[in-house]
């Protein structure tokens, strides 16, 4: 099977993973608990991402990608702006891989 | 006549605060995306697959995977069960749009979902996005949605082009998981969203012992539980 058919069945799978509960919920109202339940699962997945893409990169570089993002944690104490958030990240980060021999 | 005129200035007003709302986000998407590219340039994939991962499943994580098990040459059942396993979190993403596009048109209920993944979902369930009528809302949707593919797909071409030229030194990748540190400090604002936010790092910090998906995946159950189960004891 050449790699954009395989490419081409993993893109319908996960429209259909996508569209599921859309369609599935659609005309029915959801208990306040399950819809509490449903909006927290993006605040969660952002977290989780965060410390899944930092946890999985310590292999390479240690954990400079988490001390880099300690400023970048400050910065959102005051502003949510995420290009300022990213700057700030990015500059810690290229700042400290400077100084890792 | 001017009422025709009066909907498609609200139709346009609407896309264009989508679009405003994601053009911060993509400082550090486009990076990201850009890093995309410079995987691919790198890898044995035919350029054209590897950029259509951009199209076709519209998710980093997802991409890089599809972009390292294709060029691995590794079989079409574990490419295909990897990714699935991958993107499972987005049927919870999918569940918290549903009550935002149950009253909108079929047309929509269809083509919305393309769109899901982090920022996209983040963008449209923001408390911002509130307190506005539904035609306001799906276009709010498609012009931060749209605002996100043109940049996305565009920022992986750059970087499959420029490959050679990007220092993998730099680390763009970076900029991904910082501008969803910048979306998760904005849901934090509401309180209700700390405590999952929390449960969420935490529960996948403890799962990082099984593959990195499945972390994010129990990372979302972990928060979403804490939410269902605090909203009941509040009750």
């Amino acid at each position: 099977m050449s790699a954009f058919a395989v490419l081409a069945i993993a893109g319908v799978l996960t429209f259909a993973i996508r569209s599921s509960m859309v369609h599935v919920l659609h005309g029915h109202a959801l208990n306040p608990a399950l819809a509490r339940a449903c909006a927290a699962a993006i605040p969660a997945g952002l977290a989780a991402i965060i410390v899944v893409s930092l946890a999985s990169r310590a292999r390479d570089d240690g954990w400079t990608r988490a001390v880099a993002m300690l400023p970048a944690l400050l910065v959102t104490r005051f502003t949510t702006q995420a290009l300022l958030v990213v700057a700030v990240g990015m500059g810690a980060f290229w700042l400290l891989t400077a100084q890792l021999p | 006549m001017a009422a025709a005129t009066l909907r498609y200035a609200r139709t346009a007003q609407a896309a264009a605060t989508g679009a405003r709302d994601m053009a911060p986000l993509l400082g550090g998407l486009v990076p990201f995306g850009m890093a995309i590219g410079v995987a691919i340039a790198a890898s044995p994939l035919d350029h054209a697959v590897g950029w259509a991962t951009g199209p076709v499943l519209f998710s980093g994580g997802s991409q890089l995977t599809a972009i390292e098990l294709l060029g691995s040459g590794a079989g079409a059942l574990s490419v295909v069960a990897s990714l699935l396993v991958l993107n499972a979190r987005f049927v919870l993403y999918s569940a918290a749009l549903a009550p935002a596009l149950d009253t909108q048109p079929t047309w929509f209920r269809w083509l919305a979902p393309y769109f899901i993944v982090d920022p996209v979902v983040a963008a449209a369930s923001d408390p911002s996005t509130r307190g506005h009528d539904d035609a306001w809302w799906r276009w709010h949707y498609l012009g931060a949605a749209g605002t996100l593919w043109v940049a996305w797909t565009g920022a992986i071409a750059i970087g499959i082009a420029a490959g050679p030229a990007i220092d993998p030194a730099l680390g763009l990748e970076f900029a991904a998981p910082l501008c969803l540190l910048a979306l998760l400090a904005r849901r934090l604002r509401d309180h209700a969203s700390v405590l999952p936010a929390l449960a969420g790092a935490l529960a996948a910090m403890l799962a990082l012992v099984v593959p990195t998906s499945l972390a994010v995946l129990l990372g979302m159950a972990a928060g979403s539980s804490v939410a269902a189960f605090t909203r009941r004891n509040e009750s």
